[in-house]
């Protein structure tokens, strides 16, 4: 047995002490007239000689006393009974704060509470030498407290674990953790315990294989668990409830209709993980004011389209709001920010096409200028005043920092590489959920021939033909590219209509005219245009807060990544105390697996055989047992109280 | 018994004066006089009366023979003996003598306890006992006693003398302490004629009270005694810790109540009573325990009766 509170102990022989002293001292005997007392003093006479333990006897009440105030003081002491003897212990507790976290299961409590909650109890049940740290994690762990074994700063720190509106990875919270385990030198028992609802990047229904490689399965976290000291445990505390439901909003994309730049259309897609069809009412918001509604029916567990093209629909702040009440709020709001048409300046670097030149002057762009590769100086100042820049069949030194579409050359990264060149390439997919893409059509593009492109998993394939994809998506750096693996004079699309929408789409997507660019992720950094010249930018958050961050003037961007909670981010440039230009950002979560909600019960761990099964509760180490005692002390109470009262013959 | 608790009515030396009321009703005076006084030995009683005495002399019931002397009243001869056997015998007689009742009682502190009280138990037990003694032309004298004869009745017959008795009983204090031996031996030598001795009192001396029996014995009195014992005495209803105040010697004796120190006050209680019924039984005294429970009348009409100190 051990105390939870073992100070009060120290309590113990003062008040043993106080209350024997107190009875003798402070006694006060009633006085009693009787008619003699030579009968009563035998009668004490005798009674000592038959027992000697009557003194213990005559004074029951004191030793009631005295055991009822050590029954209080040691219930105080809240006594607990050792499951396991471990001994010292270091606890690392990791609590997952992403947006699944905020959902409330049938007992109304949010799954992050239920986290702090059995949380709480292993640190008040850690006794006087372990220690504990604290990491909350979303997409990021965050070390909360180091190693301490001060109970109270402990159970604070948990109790101020804020929601995040991010995703969650499992892994880099787990490899943080494991680095704790193997780095600390003191040899005594580690416990793990991972707080979490399991939706971690490599889980849910819709799966990329993006997301299975982001999963726990990592070589990194592999290697770090085959270095885990042995007393090293793990424990998964799985929250959550199957039966909660969830309809949320995936994507919320404007783009401006082909035929009229005036007009806007919004792409919203919602996923119903409810166990029947769904019909919810979805309000579009423009600036705060409602500006369309309609009635969606939804499969189940399956994600619906819906467009909303409407005249109503201007530039401005967009929101939209699903009218339903389900497991998760956050994801029942989506917004978007449609800009008012921008002019984009184009820049098309080329030994030549004419199909190209022309193209960019019949989409109406402002003066696109054309130079010849020998023209070109990728370290030229003046390049920075272009959005896009094409780069036909010329690769530049380096990186510009405008949007580029490539077209049968390589980006300046070393990781890409063409693979063998094909011929005659028969296109097999074309990705129409990307903007680039969208209501077009490449089965007559027809190259004569095509270099495929090695992708990695940060890269997207727009198009893919039979050897591999044809046109790509390169992330790099925070920054897309356009990659075209043929050229376009060996092709049969400069004569087809599809070649200058696709030019366009480019364009758009790559100057960021299209509200994509300026719609992120939670947790993305958000990289935001200055200008030139010294000042700071200051950022309100969709909570208030505000951020200033200062201008580096040899650069034209800020970028900023405390994107954590959706909503629309006001970003105004301020140089000499004037607020020079002021735009808005939107962050959204955008996330099908957070919003799936299905906690899950089990993960696997590279070079783990056996996959961590999840425990709905902790487990305690040590069952407090104070309950006993204080039944106990009532039973005392009783008994002294009956023996007061009535002359027991004891 | 009234409920014994803590608060308010755990004094039990309630005085006899607090007590009050009258000592013998009209109504039980009625009872009484059919009652009288007996003795179990003949005595000598001092002028004519209605008892038998170890004197003969005249009355109707024959005693013995004896020859006849000269100058025997001749009126005494039998003559029918003298016809059979010829010779003279005067026919004897018991002589009819008056009984003298001597009522001793205990007026220390230690009697003025109890609830009822003992003094005033005692008192109405020795008025009735007196008023039958008078009624029957017995002589009847009363001693109150502490550690010396305190007050003294002189010994008187005749039912015109029960106001007198009464006023002294009534007029009784308890105080002082007991001294049971003492009190004996100097109404021993007050009182030489022989009669009936009743000995009220609770006995509860620390110097003992077989000296005092002793005493009176010695002159061969009919001794009767009357233990007069509070019911808080017998089963004391006490509880907690207390500190006890003798009544009488003002000693004080701590004690905590228990369960075995009430039992062990019980042993020596019972021992007491019993020894002290020992020490009469041994020696032809009547002896008789009563608590002041009892109701008056039982004890008088009943309990005396059986013991046969009323008839």
């Amino acid at each position: 047995m051990n105390f939870a509170n073992p100070l009060w102990l120290a309590a113990l022989p003062p008040a043993l002490i106080t209350i024997t002293i107190l009875y003798f001292l402070k006694l006060k005997r009633r006085e009693m007239v009787v008619s003699s007392t030579f009968l009563w003093r035998q009668a004490v006479q005798d009674l000592r000689v038959n027992s000697p333990f009557q003194k213990l006897r005559m004074n029951l009440l004191l030793i009631l006393q005295l055991l009822i105030a050590t029954l209080i003081i040691v219930t105080l002491a809240r006594p607990r009974s050792a499951v396991s003897a471990t001994g010292a212990r270091d606890l690392i507790l990791l609590i997952d704060r992403s947006a699944s976290m905020g959902s409330n299961d049938a007992d109304g409590q949010s799954r992050l509470s239920q986290a702090v909650t059995q949380a709480s109890r292993l640190v008040n049940d850690m006794s006087g030498n372990d220690r504990a740290i604290v990491i909350a994690f979303d997409e990021k762990p965050e070390i909360l407290a180091s190693l301490t074994n001060n109970k109270r700063s402990l159970l604070k720190i948990l109790k101020d674990i804020e929601l995040s509106d991010k995703g969650t990875y499992f892994n880099e919270a787990l490899e943080r953790a494991f680095k704790i385990s193997i780095g600390e030198s003191e040899n005594r028992p580690r416990e793990v315990h991972l707080f979490s609802d399991g939706l971690c990047r490599e889980l849910g229904r819709v799966v990329t294989k993006e997301d299975r490689d982001r999963g726990v399965s990592s070589k990194k976290l592999g290697e770090l668990n085959a270095k885990l000291p042995k007393n090293t445990s793990l424990h998964y505390i799985s929250l959550g409830s199957d039966e909660t439901t969830n309809i949320g909003i995936t994507k919320a994309d404007l783009r401006r209709t082909l035929d009229s730049d005036a007009f806007l259309q919004l792409f919203v897609g919602i996923v119903n993980y409810t166990k029947d069809e769904q019909v919810v009412g979805v309000d579009i918001l423009l600036n705060g004011k409602l500006v369309q509604s309609q009635e969606v029916t939804l499969e189940r567990d399956a994600v619906t389209g819906v467009i909303f093209d409407s005249e109503s629909l201007t530039a401005g702040l967009i929101e939209v709001v699903l009218d339903k009440k389900d497991g998760l709020e956050l994801d029942n709001r989506a917004y978007t920010i449609a800009q008012k048409k921008e002019e984009l300046k184009v820049l098309l670097v080329s030994p030549g096409n004419g199909f190209l030149e022309k193209a960019l002057r019949t989409m109406g762009f402002v003066d696109p200028k054309s130079i010849t590769p020998l023209n070109f100086n990728a370290s030229d100042p003046a390049l920075s005043a272009f959005d896009v820049i094409i780069f036909d069949r010329f690769q530049p030194g380096i990186m510009p920092s405008a949007g580029c579409l490539f077209i049968n050359v390589l980006p300046p990264y070393k990781r890409l590489a063409w693979e063998k060149t094909v011929e005659f390439p028969r296109v097999v997919e074309h990705n129409s959920a990307h903007p680039v893409t969208a209501y077009l059509q490449f089965d007559q593009l027809e190259p004569l021939r095509m270099k495929p492109l090695k992708l990695t998993k940060k890269d997207v394939s727009l198009v893919d033909a039979e050897p591999g994809p044809m046109i790509s998506v390169i992330h790099e750096s925070g920054r897309d590219s356009v990659v075209l693996g043929f050229d376009i004079l060996e092709s049969r699309w400069p004569f087809l209509a599809e070649f200058p929408i696709f030019l366009a789409n480019a364009i758009r997507w790559l100057g960021g005219a299209e509200t994509r660019s300026r719609q992120l992720k939670t947790g993305q950094v958000a990289v935001i245009p200055v200008g030139e010249g010294k000042g700071l930018v200051k950022i309100t958050n969709p909570k208030g807060k505000e951020f200033e961050v200062p201008i580096d003037p040899s650069r034209r961007i800020i970028n900023f990544s405390k994107t954590d909670y959706v909503g629309f981010y006001k970003a105004q440039v301020i140089r000499e105390g004037k607020v020079e230009r002021e735009q808005y950002f939107a962050v959204n979560i955008n996330d099908t697996l957070e919003s799936s909600l299905t906690p899950r019960k089990e993960f696997k761990v590279a070079g783990r055989e056996k996959a961590v099964e999840g425990d709905s509760e902790v487990q305690e180490s040590n069952r407090e047992i104070w309950r006993y005692f204080a039944w106990a002390l009532l039973a005392f109470l009783l008994l002294e109280w009956y023996i007061y009262n009535r002359r027991v013959y004891v | 018994m009234s409920d014994y608790g803590l608060t308010g009515d755990d004094d039990f030396a309630l005085t006899a004066m607090e007590e009050g009321g009258d000592l013998l009703t009209a109504e039980f005076v009625q009872k009484l006089s059919g009652l009288d006084l007996i003795s179990k030995k003949i005595l000598q009683g001092k002028v004519k009366g209605e008892r038998k005495s170890r004197r003969k002399g005249q009355s109707v019931e024959f005693a013995d023979y004896r020859p006849y002397v000269p100058g025997d009243d001749l009126r005494f001869l039998d003559w029918n003996i003298y016809a059979r056997l010829d010779q003279l015998f005067i026919k004897l007689f018991l002589e009819e003598e008056d009984l003298h009742v001597s009522i001793l009682i205990d007026a220390s502190s230690s009697m003025d306890y109890g609830r009822p009280n003992k003094f005033r138990f005692a008192q109405r037990v020795a008025a009735a006992l007196g008023y039958i003694g008078l009624s029957n032309y017995s002589r009847v004298g009363v001693g109150a006693f502490n550690s010396e004869l305190s007050a003294v009745f002189n010994p008187m017959r005749g039912r015109r003398n029960v106001h007198k008795l009464m006023n002294f009983i009534a007029e009784l204090q308890p105080s002082g302490d007991t001294d049971l031996t003492k009190a004996a031996k100097l109404f021993a030598l007050k009182n030489k004629s022989k009669g009936i001795v009743i000995l009220i009192s609770d006995f509860m001396d620390r110097n003992g009270y077989e000296g005092a029996l002793r005493n009176l014995l010695a002159r061969k009195n009919d001794v009767f005694c009357l233990q007069v014992l509070a019911d808080q005495e017998i089963n004391p209803p006490l509880k907690g810790d207390l500190k006890l105040l003798d009544i009488e010697a003002g000693e004080e004796t701590e004690i905590t109540i228990s369960g075995p120190l009430l039992k062990s006050y019980q042993n020596v209680m019972n021992n007491f009573i019993g020894g002290l019924k020992q020490f009469c039984v041994k020696r032809g005294v009547s002896y008789l325990c009563a608590s002041t429970e009892v109701s008056f009348d039982q004890l008088v009409l009943g309990y005396l009766r059986e013991r046969g100190l009323v008839r």
